[in-house]
């Protein structure tokens, strides 16, 4: 198992957000978290990634106790790709990426010419390379979204999380990224992202987690997880789950445009 | 396809222009700077001058120059360049680290109070009627004191952001030492203590000598070696703590490691030079407009523009006006009014 996660314990100082939360990601898998706001997304996120220490319970990688890791040796395994990022600086993009690098040469060193081609490569890989050479900070926030997955898939990982990675995009960047997210899972990264949305849930999902106040409510499949009963415990809300033909699902609401019938 | 690769060529056309400019502009000025401040002074020098004496210390022969001429630029004039250049660099250096470390553009070396411990420290040594060079000696020491108290209180306080609360650490032991200095200057003789007191906090190098010179170089290259090896860690901090953990950098151990590095090299200068203001704040902000915040290209580009500053700034010192003005009177005059037009006229982002 890539990643597991065994009876966690996870918050802020000895405050704590969630209770005994388990999951696992095999390689080539991608785990859904679903949840409203304020139910954990970021702080579990941030514990498995040892940004916070776990008040209780393991995070296993490839079955060995990852919280002991160097920094270093985790980030040559894990990636993170960040909601916002909020650069103080203007970086050129292409030295954005390259930084995905760092953990990849000593601490003394710079990134070479080949950590350069493969900044450039990743840059390529989510269709950016023609912003190599502009400002960060001066790119719109769809557009930062997807450098900053580029600069995780620098870091050569093995396991990619990513907090909430459809928020800032377009309606096409965000099927864009779906596809492109199921494409790295079938080629054997390990995923895990938190969405708000149920439908790329049900569109990319290998397993699915509902938060609830830190709790995993349910797990499992899509099709067992996004339902009409878990999702209205989940966030309180009324919706209905269609076949729209060809196995796929979606998620409307129950609300009618107008008095016109036959919307839901 | 096309068009992307198109764009991508365009684009670094202007960019290679501005990037030769801005690798040798540096250099050009600073050599400018040198050669300005030997011309200028009591005994102007030329650089055939120099070159002509340099050879013939070098050789050990007896030249042509008039000997007091050749003795008030190898033991004064010199040394009095070569210092200029080492504050002007340590401190542009120091700041460039700083504001990349802090992720603050207003961020000066002095910001965890190197120069309050120094003052504080001279202050205390000349009250106890000591020689110069302990004077100098009780600089160092206390500004370095001073950031080793501001670190040690800043790992009492666990917050979450480790670099913001060990910036309010360093703001509050500095404005403590203000006091305990401005306490001192009470119990300092009016005539004979004051006047020292007063004219050392103002920040000058006024009678510096080869042995200043000496003393203060090597823990300003050692700093420098520090932020030269991690030019590219660097960059990776100054994305934030969180960030940069989570791209494989132990935050905690460089912060310790670029913080010591960055007050070697200030502690260094505050001990030679007094506490010179604004170099720190205002040249790596310059050096930022022309080469961006590469630290890799940022670190060189302030070290040769901060030299070429405060050796100018020295200059005018010992030029203008009758008598000798402080040297961190002229930084601040020319600084101050310099950054608010920076401010003024600058694009969106550092």
């Amino acid at each position: 198992m890539l990643l597991d996660v065994r009876d966690l314990d996870f918050g802020h100082g000895k405050r704590a957000v969630g209770r005994a939360l388990s999951l696992s990601v095999d390689a080539g898998q991608v785990l859904c978290l679903l949840g409203p706001n304020g139910s954990g997304k970021t702080t579990l996120f941030r514990t498995i990634l040892g940004l916070l220490p776990a008040l209780a319970g393991d995070i296993l990688i490839d079955g060995d106790i990852a919280q002991g890791w160097s920094r270093r040796r985790f980030a040559r395994t894990v990636a993170f790709v960040p909601q916002s990022h909020g650069s103080f600086f203007a970086f050129a993009v292409e030295d954005v990426v390259l930084m995905g690098r760092t953990s990849r040469f000593g601490t003394f060193a710079s990134p070479s010419a080949r950590d350069r081609d493969l900044a450039r490569h990743c840059l390529d890989l989510v269709g950016y390379a023609h912003l190599a050479e502009r400002a960060f900070p001066e790119l719109s926030g769809g557009e930062q979204q997807m450098v900053l997955i580029a600069r995780a898939l620098a870091q050569e990982p093995r396991l990619l999380i990513m907090d909430e990675p459809t928020a800032n995009l377009d309606f096409g960047n965000r099927v864009r990224l779906l596809g492109e997210i199921r494409r790295l899972a079938d080629r054997g990264l390990g995923v895990v992202l938190s969405t708000h949305d149920p439908d790329h849930a049900l569109q990319i999902a290998d397993q699915v987690v509902l938060l609830h106040r830190g709790q995993a409510i349910v797990a499992g499949s899509p099709g067992a997880v996004v339902t009409a009963a878990s999702l209205r415990r989940g966030y309180g809300v009324e919706v209905a789950i269609l076949d729209a033909g060809e196995g796929r699902r979606v998620c409307v609401s129950t609300i009618r445009p107008g008095d016109r019938d036959g919307a839901a | 396809m096309t068009t992307s690769l198109e764009q991508a060529v365009e684009g670094t056309q202007p960019r290679r222009h501005r990037d030769l400019i801005g690798r040798l502009l540096p250099w050009i000025l600073l050599a400018a700077a040198v050669g300005l401040s030997f011309r200028f002074g009591k005994y102007p020098v030329s650089l055939a001058d120099l070159w002509a004496l340099g050879s013939d210390r070098l050789n050990g022969r007896q030249g042509g120059m008039d000997p007091v001429a050749a003795q008030v630029i190898w033991n004064i004039r010199l040394p009095r360049v070569l210092a200029s250049v080492l504050v002007g660099a340590a401190l542009s250096g120091a700041g460039a680290a700083f504001q990349g470390l802090f992720r603050n553009p207003l961020v000066s070396p002095d910001i965890l109070g190197v120069s309050a411990g120094a003052g504080a420290g001279a202050v205390f040594a000349i009250l106890l009627g000591l020689p110069v060079y302990a004077i100098e000696g009780a600089a160092f020491a206390g500004g370095l004191a001073a950031v080793a108290a501001a670190w040690a209180i800043s790992t009492c306080l666990r917050r979450r952001d480790p670099a913001l609360v060990l910036v309010l650490a360093g703001i509050c032991l500095d404005k403590l030492l203000l006091a305990v200095t401005s306490l001192m200057k009470l119990y300092a003789d009016p005539y004979s203590q004051l006047p020292t007191i007063t004219y050392w906090l103002m920040g000058g190098l006024n009678g510096t000598g080869w042995a200043d010179v000496l003393a203060a170089m090597p823990p300003v290259l050692m700093g420098l070696l520090v932020l030269v090896l991690l030019r590219w860690q660097m960059n990776v901090i100054s994305l934030g703590e969180e960030e940069a953990r989570s791209l494989g950098v132990d935050t905690g151990r460089l912060r310790g490691l670029m913080v010591l590095a960055a007050t070697l090299m200030t502690a260094a200068s505050v001990a030679l030079a007094g506490p010179v203001g604004w170099v720190g704040l205002v040249v790596p902000h310059i050096a930022r407009m022309l080469v961006g915040p590469d630290f890799r290209r940022l670190l060189p580009t302030s070290l040769l523009l901060g030299a070429g500053f405060v050796t100018v700034m020295d200059c005018l010192a010992r030029v203008a006006g009758i008598i000798e003005l402080p040297l961190g009177l002229y930084t601040a005059v020319v600084g101050a009014p310099f950054f608010l037009w920076l401010l003024a006229s600058a694009r969106r982002g550092w």
